[in-house]
């Protein structure tokens, strides 16, 4: 029986479980809330925003189940940063604190990030937060055109939007007058606000059932157990120095990507010492960015059940050269970070498969394929729309990869109908790529084709912010290559990843997004997984006799394998 | 002679009927649910329960049904062998999704396999707009050799899904003409006509679906209308519709898809309907059985019913790993938490309840049947709620030195807890789940959970549901007469009705009323003439008006009511005032300049609601019940075991009083009162609890216990 607890002051297994899902709820009623009031299909249909709640150090506790990791882990890591420029002494109730630092959160000035304090009886007791990318900041807009920050767009410094409940006029009006879209912006800032109004007061309600006053020991105890967890979880993983290496396009000139995984006892380092410098254009990643990617592609290998936290955080450091592409510096442009940054924990899975091979999948498209248009609709108004798109992901030890699916990346596609009536865009084709995925015992998942144009009168602009057009993603075990990317002018003429394009009213682009690479010998691949994959055009006959040495023809009765032509040693 | 009314629920394991006669009498049946044909096991179950109360076939004025037959269809992928036409270039859209990880941490998902194989999904010549106009015209050849092919392939099935067709059918219906000029065996659906909704995605997800069970349905129906008809019925035969209401039997075979949730929705229909009876205007149903409890909301006696629903989920209980269904549903939360979930030790060392589940094979370790692993139900048995001996009325005894030593073994010893600690701790986490499952559930409607009392059904159900509320803040709980067989006496409490809608995009300033006007009055004429087609008269016809609305450039609706008859200024006014009245209620704000716009306009024409006149057969019970005996309970209070009294149901007649600690027990179910409840017993015979006042989780309880 329960009189008291065992230890005075601690929390035992079932009450922390209690609590914690209790305050999980809490950020899940904040993103819904958001998501359901957004004014952008980036939150609304993407969902690329994020919630979390903090301690009254400033340290995560818990997050909501949404959201992607560039957000998540960067946020875990930015609260610290808007508490050295604003001290936790001069926060009042009504407070709410904004920023968009690109080198030191969600790295980049589209992704504006709030956070509330949490007052109980006065006293501070923690923090609510959310990072959103907004539709639109100013500057160059959303590509990798931009040579430093300056032309970014617009650069929020940590202060205050709300002053004990006051809105800050002034910093609304600069934001009105420096984006494109001040509407739809404003709206989902105060989308934020307002969510986070009510995660407090549902948060005030638990504390008062619990009879507790604040958050500090509940997290200390959540922190402290996935530390522990994330600890055990990585001292089964064999010692030792892993080291893989991934290119990418680049701008111009390819990126490479370099890594060495070091466990060792119960910690794991990743350093990127040999990747390539910093880029000119905006494709360069924050060091945060780095680490909430890098973290998030270890902790899904090796402990995807253990919560996301300060706590298994902890065991693991990324670092980086300074200067390089994945440590970016003031006042380096970052507006295209993700292409290269979705990169970086790839790179480290590939190490890690060495270490657990079971547990690592292969390469896949890796970047998003993220179309921004911008020009004039039929009637001359002007538009700017961005919608997301994703290739394939690598097949894994034990099954074929996804197809047009996001990884390390957790946003959604955007549909073909509310794109098209959401703005000027006409969408032509939106189809699986054929023999895209790498061949293997396991498939890689299929890329797109996405065939694309404006319904306008005038002249309309597309900055490029694609990539693996020149490296395909790898297979792992000895499954082959997916697909690399092709970009297509008008159906037929090539063009390069990054660039800004011009294009004229009747023209469209094509896109054709890389495949996964496979996992382990195609010649394993089961013969009837084969053939069903030729009868349902995911795979060529081509390829099933090129790359699984099956030949398969068709009978009156439909395809069938030809036995006397396959060579197999089943 | 007596004329009755027929509710029939066909669920997993049973096949539950009730009759209600002219008297208001109520009269309860179960029996097995037969395999591989469902429609076995109702008629002998209505045979035998005829017999038994002394009715003919004759007798029956009107059968209302619900069965989960659609929805196991599509889980098992046991439809017929479906083809899928759309625009060319997007072949692929069933499989493209929303190109999302459901589980952001999980490298190996799995996502559903599309009920069509990319083999059988065709795409043809033709292109419209958003706004409606005609890009590129049918070709119509490429469509007539589709079917050819078809027919070749001996497809019995297909769905048609064109871009925008949501907002032009032109295309589609002129598919729909060829194919019945080439291949007129062939059934088609259109999503024009299945889910006229903008989200190419979801519309082609639940048109493939409606016509993937659609011959599977018709068999069925059709031959269950003939047997009974052959047995000497003949009255009106009707299903149940998801999103509550019924419809004939020919409806139900040309839109399949909208009975797909047909029986559990009855519990939530039995909910508005007891919350009528005994005036209170909001509940929350709770239900919960063997392997997964469900939750719904009744809102100012109304169910809420969602358009947006998933079915057939990879992970059963991840949102978005199913496949997308379009049609009106009843909202309720499927949480992975009943009797059966079994307990287990995480990697942080903490206590986690399922969402494994022992089920009924191998089943709690107190069954006895070879389980080893603690669920929730030994943990129950273990704290005194059930008693081993009258389990399912005593046909099934419990082994509670199994259960106890299932939870010392697997989660007492490694937590260095006692093993009434744990089992406490079972219990109480996987109400906490529960809770928090509905709290979100609630929230997600924008509803304060608080002003909701409980609505307690199904076997786990009322043993729960004290503690739950303590979660929940929540001080009245209703348990039914019946509470086994709620689903199907919820059938015979609903109207026959049907629902419309059709995609209208507009801001609410620049609309075309005229046009609009006749949309809806078009709708409305479809539903009375279905309605007059089973005899009502348009006397007794209400017709329900909805718009789905939002500020511009949001993407999520909320539903608002809007006013009958044409519509002018004034109405768009009322609308006006509507949407942000209810606009506040869900998001603490709404904007005063921001402009409004319309996207679905919805409408639901339904017949009079059944007039019920409840009795009850109080025999031999007394409002100063004596208990049968006392049993040692556990109640955290007290943290401690305590004797308590245990009562008999069917000796509770109304105005009986009982004060918490105490047990009820019938034959399906058991009642747990918490000390911090009393129940009483009301004029139908519902057990109504009600906290005594002051919280259980009262600071000084809870102090000693959390902090």
């Amino acid at each position: 029986m329960i009189k008291t607890s065992k230890k005075a002051n601690m929390f035992d297994s079932v009450q922390v479980e209690v609590l914690w899902n209790r305050l999980i709820t809490n950020l899940e009623e904040q993103a819904k809330t958001l998501i359901r009031t957004s004014f952008s299909n980036l939150l609304s249909d993407a969902e690329d925003l994020s919630c979390g709640l903090f301690d009254s150090k400033g340290n995560m506790i818990a997050q909501a189940n949404t959201g992607t990791p560039g957000h998540i882990n960067t946020m875990a890591l930015g609260i610290r940063h808007f508490l050295e420029h604003i001290p936790s002494q001069s926060l009042h109730p009504g407070d709410v604190l904004i920023s968009n630092n690109p080198y030191e959160i969600s790295g980049h000035l589209l992704d504006v990030t709030i956070v509330t304090p949490i007052f109980y009886n006065d006293n501070l007791i923690g923090y609510f937060a959310s990072v959103c990318h907004v539709p639109d900041i100013g500057g160059r807009g959303y590509s990798a055109e931009g040579e430093s920050i300056y032309e970014e767009g617009l650069y929020i410094p940590y202060m205050k939007y709300y002053s004990a409940g006051q809105l800050n006029e002034s910093l609304q009006s600069i934001i009105e007058a420096n984006v494109r879209s001040p509407y739809e912006v404003l709206g989902d800032l105060r989308a934020q606000v307002i969510a986070q109004e009510v995660a407090i007061k549902n948060l005030i309600e638990t504390l008062n059932e619990f009879g507790l006053t604040e958050i500090d020991a509940l997290g200390d105890e959540v922190i402290k157990r996935s530390e522990a967890a994330m600890r055990k979880v990585i001292s089964d993983i064999p010692d030792g120095v892993y080291k893989n290496e991934i290119y990418t396009d680049g701008v111009g000139e390819p990126i490479k990507i370099k890594c060495s995984v070091t466990i060792k006892g119960d910690e794991i380092s990743v350093d990127f010492k040999g990747t390539s410098p910093a880029s000119l254009k905006g494709v360069n990643v924050s060091l945060y960015y780095t680490l909430a990617y890098v973290t998030y592609g270890l902790k899904v290998a090796i402990a995807p059940d253990i919560p996301n936290n300060e706590g298994s955080f902890r065991p693991l450091t990324v670092t980086a050269p300074k200067g390089c592409v994945l440590n970016a510096e003031h006042p380096m442009p970052t507006a295209a970070r993700h292409i290269i940054g979705h990169f970086a924990p790839v790179c480290a899975l590939g190490a890690l498969h060495q270490a657990i091979p079971d547990k690592v999948i292969a390469e896949g498209a890796t970047s998003l394929w993220n179309i921004q248009v911008y020009g004039e609709d039929l009637e001359g108004k002007p538009f700017s729309y961005v919608t997301f798109n994703t290739g394939g992901m690598g097949a894994s030890p034990i099954k074929d990869g996804l197809s047009a699916t996001g990884f390390p990346s957790g946003v959604r596609g955007t549909p073909v109908e509310i794109t098209e009536i959401s703005s000027p865009l006409i969408i032509y084709h939106k189809e699986l790529r054929q023999d895209s995925g790498g061949s293997g015992k396991y498939r890689g998942g299929l890329g797109q084709i996405i065939r694309f144009g404006v319904r306008t009168n005038k002249p309309w602009r597309l900055p490029f912010m694609f990539d693996g057009l020149n490296f395909p993603p790898r297979g792992l075990s000895g499954g082959k290559s997916g697909a690399r990317a092709e970009v297509l002018f008008n159906n037929k003429t090539p063009l390069t990843s990054k660039a800004l394009y011009t294009l004229q009213p009747e023209d469209t682009i094509t896109l054709k997004i890389p495949g996964g690479g496979g996992y382990g010998n195609p010649e394993q691949r089961d013969p009837e997984l084969v053939l069903l994959d030729v009868i349902n055009g995911y795979i060529s006959q081509e390829t099933a006799k090129t790359d699984y040495g099956i030949v398969i023809e068709s009978t009156p009765k439909g395809l069938q394998i030809d036995w006397s032509q396959t060579k197999r040693n089943c | 002679m007596s004329v009755i009314r027929v509710g029939i629920d066909i669920g997993g394991t049973f096949t539950d009927i009730v009759f209600i006669d002219e008297e208001g009498n109520r009269m309860f049946g179960k029996t097995l649910t037969t395999y591989p044909d469902p429609s076995e096991g109702f008629l002998k179950g209505l045979n035998e329960n005829l017999l038994k109360y002394g009715f003919t076939y004759s007798d029956i004025k009107t059968i209302i049904h619900g069965t989960t037959l659609v929805v196991n269809a599509l889980i098992e992928r046991k439809g017929v062998k479906t083809a899928f036409i759309t625009t060319n270039g997007f072949r692929d859209q069933l499989e493209i999704g929303n190109e999302n990880r459901y589980d952001l941490y999980d490298l190996f998902i799995e996502k559903p396999t599309p009920l069509v194989p990319r083999s059988l999904r065709f795409t043809v010549e033709e292109r419209i707009l958003a706004n409606g106009e005609i890009l590129q015209s049918l070709k119509e050849s490429e469509a007539a050799e589709i079917f050819k092919e078809l027919q070749a392939q001996n497809v019995e099935a297909v769905a048609v899904c064109l871009i925008h067709a949501y907002k032009n059918s032109v295309h589609e219906k002129r598919i729909l003409e060829i194919a019945q000029e080439v291949a007129p065996n062939i059934r088609v659906s259109l999503s024009s006509e299945v889910s006229p909704e903008i989200r190419e995605y979801q519309r082609a997800s639940t048109t493939i679906a409606n016509v993937y069970v659609q011959p599977l349905v018709e068999n069925y129906l059709t031959k269950l209308e003939k047997e009974l008809k052959n047995q000497g019925f003949n009255g009106q035969f009707h299903m149940m519709l998801s999103g509550g209401g019924t419809c004939t039997i020919e409806t139900a075979c040309r839109f399949p898809i909208r009975i797909l949730e047909s029986g559990p929705v009855g519990g939530t229909i039995a909910g508005a309907y007891y919350s009528k009876l005994c005036d209170i205007s909001n509940l929350l149903v709770f239900d919960m059985g063997g392997t997964t409890a469900k939750a719904s909301l009744v809102d100012n006696g109304e169910p809420i019913i969602t358009n947006e629903f998933e079915v057939g989920r990879e992970n059963r209980f991840k949102k978005g790993s199913g496949i997308p269904v379009k049609v009106p549903v009843v909202e309720m939360i499927e949480i992975g938490a009943g009797g059966g979930s079994i307990a287990h030790i995480n990697r942080l060392n903490l206590l986690k309840i399922g969402p494994r589940s022992a089920s009924s094979d191998p089943g709690p370790a107190c069954y006895g049947k070879g389980g080893k692993l603690p669920t929730v139900t030994d943990a129950d048995l273990v704290l005194g709620y059930l008693n081993p001996d009258f389990f399912l009325g005593g046909d099934m005894r419990l082994d509670a030195d199994a259960a106890y030593k299932a939870i010392e073994e697997h989660v007492a010893k490694p937590l260095g807890l006692d093993v009434v600690e744990a089992a406490w701790g079972i219990h109480h986490i996987v109400n906490e789940n529960m809770a928090g499952a509905a709290r979100i559930h609630a929230v997600e409607k924008g509803k304060d959970i608080r002003n909701y009392p409980l609505f307690a059904t199904g076997g786990a159900g009322p043993v729960h549901v004290c503690n739950m509320a303590n979660i929940l803040d929540v001080s009245t709980i209703i348990s039914p007469v019946g509470a086994g067989v709620c689903s199907a006496f919820g059938f015979l409490s609903s109207p026959l009705a049907f629902d419309f809608v059709r995609s209208y995009p507009g801001q609410l300033d620049q609309l075309n009323l005229q046009k609009i006007t006749d949309l809806l009055m078009e709708m409305e004429k479809d539903g009375e003439s279905l309605l007059a087609q089973s005899g009502i008269s348009s006397d007794d016809i209400t017709v329900i008006r909805k718009c789905e609305m939002r500020y511009v450039g949001q993407s999520y609706e909320i539903g608002v009511p809007i006013p009958n008859g044409p519509l002018n200024e004034d109405s768009i006014q009322m609308i006006l005032s509507n949407f942000k009245h209810q606009y506040k209620k869900l998001y603490v704000e709404a904007s005063e300049t921001v402009p409004i716009e319309t996207v679905n306009w919805r409408v639901v024409v339904q017949g009079p609601t059944p007039e019920l006149s409840l009795n009850f057969n109080s025999d031999g019970s007394s409002i100063n019940p004596e208990p049968k005996g006392k049993r040692k309970v556990y109640f955290d209070q007290y943290s401690d075991y305590i004797p308590t009294p245990v009562y008999d149901r069917t000796k509770l007649s109304p105005g009986a009083i009982v004060s918490g600690p105490a047990i009820i027990e019938e034959r399906e179910s058991t009642m747990v009162v918490t000390p911090n409840f009393s129940l009483t017993v009301d004029p139908f015979s519902n057990l109504i609890l009600n906290s005594k006042g002051g919280r259980v989780n009262d600071k000084n309880v809870k102090k000693s216990q959390y902090v």
